[in-house]
């Protein structure tokens, strides 16, 4: 695949808005991450040195409402809904199994991340939920 | 989540299935045919083996004396009062208990409401993006979590109105939280109407949704399963009324410092409330504050 991890997936999010409460930008991250070791909730808790853990969840699950579950009535929502699959296509195809880890409580802090080499790297936004 | 209180729902689910169809089996009903399924004693939340809707109407429909702009629908979940013209409700009015709190995974999609007449602007949740205000639910998610299809219902965007983040996740969100304390545990059956006052602009200057200038909130507090047939005295209940102003600045404060009277949001919204209690009863809490 062309183009560094963070232009890629810089370029698939850019001008997207992540949904709730209230609407959040997506920002690449990464993390040095040891080859092999085991990716889940408590270790990427511990590697974000994270508070608060609030789900563990699929890239499609936390994307529902940009995707199939996107209202049907809302033209700007439906218009976005190609380019928020071309994102989830991205993520797959350049991240080992990505999942998405958040954290906090009215303003969580969401993280879209998976293997990439000897890191640990995605996307980070917000979701607003009280 | 975990799978043992979806198999003790089942359970509960299966035994007392042909009691509750009939009054399940309608996704709207009147605010006047209240649904009063007997208790179990279930003591965990997630044993409830149905959600128990009263009335969510149960002291009077709010009624500012002029239907115009004034469309009222009734929902399993809650009753509101929509308003055409400002893209938003008027009020919204609900019971809340501990049976309506679950495990149904929140909602992740705003969604018009289709079950606005023709004619009526039905607002979309892309009329927020980007204008500086979170969809604030007035029927709150969490408290309708028996069920996926309960808690969609408070995604309708007509159970929202424009709210400062600041307000939302602060001093609004925390009296959510209290409320839910009272349901939850100190089994507390409460009735519960809330709205917006003012008109601060619409979202983005589009015309289409007005940004109150407060949002408030009246709730009546008795015993877990009692209503407007249990109020023999002022001390039968206890009415909390809130009014938080919707800016920015407001998110470490705490609920209690927006407690107002019923008569100061009756002034400012026009509508009476609590018409069924009686009068002395009615005149007593509109005028004090909790």
């Amino acid at each position: 695949m062309p183009g560094s991890l963070r232009a890629r997936l810089e370029e698939a999010a850019a001008g997207l808005l992540y949904v709730s409460e209230s609407e959040a930008p997506f920002r690449y991250m990464e993390l040095a991450w040891p080859p092999g070791a085991p990716v889940d909730a408590r270790a990427v808790t511990a590697a974000l040195r994270e508070r608060d853990f609030a789900r563990e969840t699929g890239l499609a699950e936390f994307l529902a409402g940009h995707l199939d579950a996107a209202d049907p009535a809302d033209p700007v929502a439906q218009a976005q809904v190609p380019r928020f699959r071309a994102l989830v296509t991205v993520l797959t195809e350049s991240l080992r199994a990505p999942r998405v880890y958040c954290f906090g409580e009215t303003e969580k802090r969401c993280y879209l991340l998976g293997e990439a080499g000897q890191t640990l790297a995605g996307l980070r936004t917000t979701a607003f939920e009280s | 989540m975990t799978a043992a209180p979806y198999a003790r729902r089942s359970r509960w689910a299966a035994l007392l299935a042909l009691a509750v169809l009939a009054a399940c089996s309608t996704p709207d009903r009147s605010p006047t045919a209240p649904t009063v399924i007997p208790d179990v004693g279930a003591p965990s939340f997630y044993t409830y083996p149905e959600a128990i809707y009263r009335n969510h109407v149960e002291f009077g429909t709010p009624n500012d004396g002029s239907a115009t702009n004034d469309y009222v629908i009734s929902r399993y979940t809650h009753a509101f009062s929509h308003n055409c013209a400002e893209g938003g409700p008027n009020w919204v009015s609900w019971n809340l208990n501990k049976t309506h709190y679950g495990d149904a995974p929140r909602g992740t999609t705003f969604y018009a409401d289709g079950g606005l007449p023709s004619g009526c602007y039905r607002v979309v949740s892309s009329d927020y993006t980007n204008s500086g205000y979170s969809r604030g639910h007035m029927v709150r998610s969490e408290e309708r979590t028996w069920s996926s299809e309960h808690n969609r219902q408070t995604f309708y965007m007509t159970n929202v109105l424009p709210q400062h983040q600041d307000l939302n996740g602060g001093p609004w969100y925390k009296f959510e939280q209290y409320l839910q304390s009272l349901a939850q545990n100190s089994n507390k059956e409460l009735y519960v109407i809330s709205g917006g006052i003012g008109n601060k602009g619409t979202l983005l200057g589009a015309g289409k949704v007005v940004i109150p200038t407060y949002t408030w909130k009246i709730v009546v507090v008795m015993p877990y399963g009692q209503g407007l047939a249990h109020v023999t005295s002022t001390s039968s209940l206890q009415v909390i009324a809130v009014k938080m102003p919707n800016v920015s600045g407001i998110a470490a404060n705490g609920w209690t410092m927006y407690k107002t009277t019923v008569n100061d949001i009756e002034n400012l919204t026009k509508y009476d409330f609590l018409a069924k209690l009686p009068d002395t009863i009615e005149s007593y809490w509109e005028s004090t504050v909790y």
